[in-house]
């Protein structure tokens, strides 16, 4: 028989030996490939959840519409130079649009090998004179143009100079050309000789042709005075925006919504709010008035829109704010081809005019949809994509226009989240690898020591050092191989129960081949080794023993204890140095200005050394305690037999018991970090969705909608599954706040302080001067009171009891300044997610202003689950016109919005991934520990039995022995888990708006101390039974 | 070696006096293996008197430990009866098995299967536990000083040498006084000078006792000290042989 056939027979005939070994390879190599495949699985998502909420890909604006403005023409006099020859250049401006073009600027310089001659330059015949002996056209290293002030409507004017050629020239129109022309409207410097732009349904045909693009729709719009638009003589009271699109892009954009009618040439569609304002429907006429122009132009309406939710049409369109969604109420859409015919010769008559009050001209662009579905699944891939589609976009028919990139921004902001998962993944999954390289190595020793005699055996039939070692060598492999394949299998089938197939399969075949290569190959060489270490270590210490090399003798405790003690003091003060420097601190509205997170992960490695070193130290000093305490209590009599024996057994065998309570406690430790992290997380998420909808249920009035909402409203809103209902005035900059030191515009939030504290569950922590409920009860109480944001009563230089002056209602025709006092101060305050600087009672600003209009009500639900909250939607609902009046949002529907792309990251799955195998593992590290012991002290309890030892007692012995260890570890485990983590949960802290404080969730915990016992128990009695079955007349006789 | 065969080496209580008788009839063993069914014996009949000795010798595999383990109480043979003394001990309860092995025999294996965590004084001291004689500390200590091991008392096993351990578990099987010794190879791991030195204790202290004796052996010298010797092959008896005294 070869040593191959007889490890394979070794490994076949010991199926329990070999099995217990497979569990913690299968189960450590199962752990490492789920959280590749995890990565995997959660990545193939990312790029299409990233760019989920985006409405518009790119948009690709015209900065010189209405006729194509100003155009530059450069030639040369001669085409063909000798050397030492003169040419003229001439460049030639006209402007073809009908508005005069302002503040144009010329910029040129010849190319090489022509050079300037000297005082040359001519504009239409007259000399200019040269800037420092340079052309005037390119003055200084910086190349300023020269600016020929204003060109009117289909004037042309001529700039000439002279160059030479310092070389032959066989063609002058094969010269680079560094003409261009820019003008206050159009900013974009223009190169000469340009062609000319094409209009935008050229632009959008051969754009929509570009690979990657899926369509490319023309938009117009402009911004028109209040009172623009009127019927029968009734004007809307505020600013109207005019849209042309067509049908097509109101398909590509399904938030455009059309309650009746249709677009159609001919006919214009309007608001629901310029209809109600001006008591007009389908078939009406109304007027369009353009400044600047004598006749105001009428459209016959074509049907009523619902522009609320129109993304595309408001996104992006306020300057310094890129993703403030600026709605306006009075709306007007018109068909592109009414557009041609009849609003932009009227705007161009107007500008023609110079009209005055004709603020900014039409703004066309193209707004244009990426093909999303072949986007690589990993963002950095994608932008890599994008951003080529981007260049392809731009380079066709270049010209006067710019692009905004909205796709590639978004995507650019989804790798670096991206980078940091999987930086959070590689660390979340990182101690529970640790965990089941240890338990592997556990197993390990069990199956080393359970092979000692075997090795006995076979150095007496002459096998050497060596031969043992290549045996342990083949069986570690053969295991290893074998338990990788089925890790990497069940690490595959957990993460496809967990994402869902579909999910796991969107990844690339590639990458899951790959992370199935690492996971096996990786997974085997790792677990290989642990399980080979402790066989060699056995096999050399056995053959020194057996060769008198060395004595034995154990390492002493106090190198151990000061080992585990000095790692963790090293931990400890890493973590106290991050913490002084501030590096879990939150970069400052990162989270909010679209920018990717910074996430101090570097900064977890200390807890997770303070979970191993911990764990040691506190079993080691537990050990050397009861060493102690075992030798000052003396012996106890064997008269009580069960609890003599395993005094006797514990306290003489301190180190295999603290072997057990390690393991044990390294598992709870982990399994009990991980329950917090994963509560702490959780609850995060809803308090934060909490904090920023104000509470359960958020009622915004639809702006379509006809009711008014005042805030008496808010009782009506008492409905079942509803405890309690206040209304908010809000808005933002609604205020000024005046104190001796200076003033400032505010936004203001008037809340009724007797109700607001019981629907938002404000907290102690975000008020500086008192408690939440003091802040409350002084609002309520002390009239012409506010509480202002710590932040902006320091700019003013404001405390609480200063005297202040605010005007409320600002911006509205009942505005009013009124003295108020600072009755304390806040630093957060719910229900606002531009922030809150003042907060004021809704009665004094109701009798200040007048205003009874709410801008929004707050619900608390009785039911705080998302079952709760659609019940009390649902009773919502049944109110009359509840629909068509508010749009919903509750804490749930908030959770995945307004915050960080990585909170909307599969963390929790990783979570639900590593507590999975934290739980395999607290069952399988309990079952080796208890098999272990079986295992070594068989013959022990074999012994006992044939002494006379009921089944019952050794059932007794192994299940206190096992208990006991199981019981103790459970115990370190919980306190170092809890422990780190509340160090862990710092990472949490950029992520969400309210720091997320500590939790420990006892019915979780629990359940965790209940498996490991429980596992013990069923392990203890299943290692009752194996020993009730094992045959005494064998097992004793051998030696 | 010293040992004062005057002194009462054991405590009072246990089956002190005359030794167990065993009768055994038509005694089967089976068991199942990788390999298929096994008969370890096969309708095995053995009379033992109270208080004498017997060996039982035969080549390995011939069945002789199964034998003793069944007559201990370990195993519970397929067909056939065992008596030991008064009890059946082939249909008694598991549990009622061990009652009798706590208090009425005493083994000896070829391993000393001592426990490790335990002292000398302990281990010997357990078994007088086990059997609920008065566990006298004196008692146990006149023991071991007349195996010559008094001194050893408080160290643990692995600080014994082979022969020491051997001894211990002498002392352990006989400190309770009991009917039936049973010894299996118990010279099995020991060089000749101290396999004659426990051989010499068995049987000295069998006889200062009075308990039956049955010791499973191969080495024909140890087996022609005791009075009678049972030849076994493939699980049958061949032949009983008394010797004369």
């Amino acid at each position: 028989m070869t040593l191959v056939g007889y490890v394979v027979k070794d490994l076949v005939r010991n199926p329990r030996r070999t099995l217990a070994s497979l569990v913690g390879v299968i189960i450590g190599v199962g752990l490492f490939s789920s959280v590749l495949f995890f990565i995997d699985g959660a990545g193939a998502s990312m790029t299409a959840r990233a760019v989920a909420p985006l409405t518009l890909d790119m948009q690709r604006v015209l900065t010189t519409p209405l006729g194509g403005g100003v155009r530059l023409e450069e030639t040369f006099a001669a085409d063909a130079l000798d050397a030492g020859s003169d040419t003229t250049v001439t460049l030639t401006v006209r402007n073809d649009g009908l508005a005069q073009a302002n503040e144009v600027v010329i910029r040129d310089h010849p190319a090489a090998p022509l050079v300037y001659v000297s005082a040359s330059t001519t504009l239409d015949g007259k000399p200019i004179a040269d800037v420092g002996s340079s052309i005037p056209l390119w003055q200084g290293d910086a190349g300023f143009g020269l600016n020929i002030g204003t060109v009117a409507s289909a004037a042309t004017h001529t700039i000439t100079y002279h160059v030479q050629a310092e070389q032959g020239i066989p063609s002058t129109a094969a010269l680079p050309v560094f003409a261009t022309i820019s003008t206050r409207e159009a900013l974009t410097p223009a190169k000469a000789n340009a062609p000319r732009p094409a209009s935008l349904g050229q632009l959008a045909e051969q754009i929509g042709r570009v690979p990657g693009v899926e369509a490319a729709d023309p938009l117009v719009f402009a911004d028109m005075p209040a009172g623009s638009m009127s019927a029968n003589g009734v004007r809307v009271p505020g600013p109207v925006k005019l849209f042309a699109f067509d049908t097509r892009y109101q398909q590509h954009y399904p938030s455009i919504k059309i309650l009746s009618g249709n677009i159609r040439s001919g006919a214009v569609l309007i608001s629901a709010e310029t209809a109600r304002e001006l008591k007009i429907g389908t078939g009406d006429t109304v007027t369009l008035m353009i400044p600047g122009i004598a006749a105001p132009l009428e459209f016959a309406v074509g049907g009523i829109t619902d522009l609320s939710s129109a993304h595309p049409l408001f996104e992006s369109r306020q300057g310094g704010n890129l993703e403030a969604f600026q709605y306006v109420p009075y709306t007007l859409v018109v068909d592109p081809v009414v557009f041609q015919r009849h609003v932009a010769p009227a705007f161009e008559e107007a500008v023609a005019r110079q009209a005055d009050h004709l603020d900014s001209l039409p703004v066309e662009e193209l707004d244009i949809l990426i093909d999303r579905a072949n986007l690589n699944a990993d963002p950095a891939t994608a932008l890599a994509e994008t951003r080529g589609i981007a260049t392809a976009v731009l380079s066709t028919a270049p010209g006067q226009d710019y692009l905004i990139d909205n796709i590639s921004n978004t995507l650019a902001v989804a790798t670096g989240d991206a980078a940091i998962a999987k930086r959070m993944f590689f660390f979340l999954g990182l101690p529970g690898a640790i965990l089941a390289a240890i338990l592997t190595a556990y197993a390990g020793t069990l199956l080393a020591a359970s092979q000692r005699r075997e090795n006995a055996l076979l150095r007496v039939r002459g096998a050497s050092r060596r031969h043992l070692l290549y045996l342990l060598a083949l069986r570690t492999f053969a295991i290893a191989g074998v338990g990788a394949v089925l890790g990497t299998a069940l690490g595959f089938a957990s993460v496809m129960a967990l994402l869902g197939r579909s999910v796991l399969l969107a990844a690339s075949t590639g990458a899951l081949a790959r992370s199935a290569a690492i996971g096996a190959v990786g997974g085997m060489l790792v677990t290989a080794f642990a399980l080979y270490v402790p066989g060699r270590r056995l096999i050399t210490r056995e053959i020194r023993q057996e060769l008198d090399v060395i004595p034995r003798r154990a390492l002493p405790r106090w190198r151990r204890l000061s080992v585990a003690f000095a790692v963790l003091a090293a931990a400890a003060g890493a973590q106290l140095v991050a913490l002084r420097l501030g590096a879990f601190d939150v970069p400052p509205g990162s989270v909010y200005s679209g920018q990717s997170v910074s996430l101090p992960l570097q900064l977890l490695g200390p807890p997770i050394v303070a979970w191993l070193a911990g764990t040691l130290l506190i079993a080691y000093v537990l050990q050397t305690i009861v060493a102690r305490a075992a030798h000052a209590r003396g012996t106890p009599s064997l008269d009580r037999l069960v609890p003599g024996v395993l005094w006797r057994s514990i306290t003489r065998r301190l180190g295999a018991m603290t072997g057990g309570v390690v393991t044990a406690g390294l598992v709870v430790g982990l399994g009990a970090a991980l329950v917090c992290f994963s509560t702490v997380y959780d609850d995060a998420k809803v308090t934060d969705a909490r904090f920023l909808a104000g509470s359960d249920i958020r009622l915004t009035p639809n702006p379509t909608g006809g009711a008014s909402h005042p805030t008496s409203l808010a009782t009506g809103f008492r409905v079942e599954g509803v405890s309690e209902a206040t209304a908010v005035v809000y808005s933002r900059e609604n205020a000024v706040l005046t104190s001796s030191f200076n003033e400032d515009v505010a936004t203001l939030a008037a809340i009724d302080p007797s109700v607001f504290g019981r629907v938002t569950a404000l907290q102690d922590g975000w008020f500086v001067s008192g408690s939440a409920d003091q802040m409350m009860e002084a609002l309520r109480t002390q009239p012409n009171g506010i509480l202002v944001n710590e932040a902006l009563a320091d700019g003013l230089k404001l405390v609480p009891g200063d005297d202040a002056e605010v005007l409320f209602g600002r911006g509205t025709d009942k505005q009013t300044r009124k003295p108020v006092r600072v009755l304390g101060l806040f630093t957060q305050f719910p229900g606002a997610p531009d922030g809150t600087d003042i907060v004021a009672n809704i009665g004094d600003y109701q009798r200040v202003t007048g205003l009874m209009r709410a801008d929004y009500y707050l619900l608390a639900a009785t039911d705080r689950t998302s079952a709760g909250l659609d019940h009390a939607v649902e009773s919502l609902s049944a109110l009359s016109d509840f629909g068509a009046s508010f749009d919903v949002q509750t804490a749930v529907t908030t959770l995945n919005k307004d915050q960080s792309s990585l909170t909307a990251l599969n963390a929790q799955g990783l979570l639900q991934l590593d507590s999975f195998y934290t739980f395999l593992m607290a069952a399988a590290a309990t079952a080796m520990f208890v098999f272990g012991l079986l295992m070594q002290r068989r013959r022990e309890y074999v012994t006992l039995r044939a002494q006379g030892l009921q089944a019952r007692e050794v059932r007794r012995l192994v299940l206190a022995e096992s208990g006991i260890s199981a019981v103790v570890g459970t115990m370190i485990g919980m306190v170092v888990g809890v422990t780190i983590a509340s160090q862990f949960i710092l990472v949490l802290r950029p992520i969400f708006t309210l720091p997320p404080p500590l939790q420990v969730p006892i019915p979780e915990l629990a359940s965790l101390a209940g498996l490991v016992l429980g596992a013990t128990v069923l392990s203890s009695a299943a290692a009752a039974v194996l020993i009730a079955r094992l045959k005494p007349t064998e097992l004793l006789r051998d030696e | 070696m010293s040992i004062d065969l005057h002194q009462d080496p054991s405590p009072a209580g246990g089956s002190q006096g005359p030794g167990e008788r065993i009768a055994v009839t038509g005694l089967s063993m089976e068991y199942d293996s990788p390999s298929g069914q096994v008969r370890a014996l096969d309708d095995v009949a053995l009379s033992v008197e109270p208080g004498s000795s017997l060996a039982v010798v035969g080549p390995s595999g011939c069945g002789k430990s199964t034998l003793l383990g069944i007559l201990g109480g370990l195993e519970v043979p397929t067909e056939g009866e065992v008596r030991i003394g008064a009890h059946v001990i082939s249909s008694m309860p598991n549990g009622e098995r061990a009652a009798l092995r706590r208090r009425v025999f005493g083994f000896v294996f070829q391993a000393d299967n001592l426990q490790p965590f335990l002292t000398v004084s302990e281990n010997v001291g357990l078994q007088s536990v086990l059997a609920g004689v008065l566990d006298e500390p004196s008692g146990r200590q006149a023991l071991l000083d007349a195996l010559d091991i008094g001194a050893l008392g408080h160290r643990f096993p692995d600080q014994l040498s082979g022969g020491q351990r051997q001894r211990v578990a002498v002392a352990r099987a006989l400190v309770h006084g009991p009917g039936l010794v049973l010894a299996d190879e118990p010279t099995g791991s020991l060089d000749p000078v101290n396999s004659d030195r426990v051989v010499e204790l068995l049987l000295r202290l069998h006889r200062e006792q009075g308990a039956t004796l049955v010791v499973v052996t191969h080495d024909r010298a140890v087996a022609a000290r005791m009075d009678a010797v049972v030849s076994m092959r493939d699980g049958r008896v061949l032949a009983t042989e008394a010797r004369q005294l």
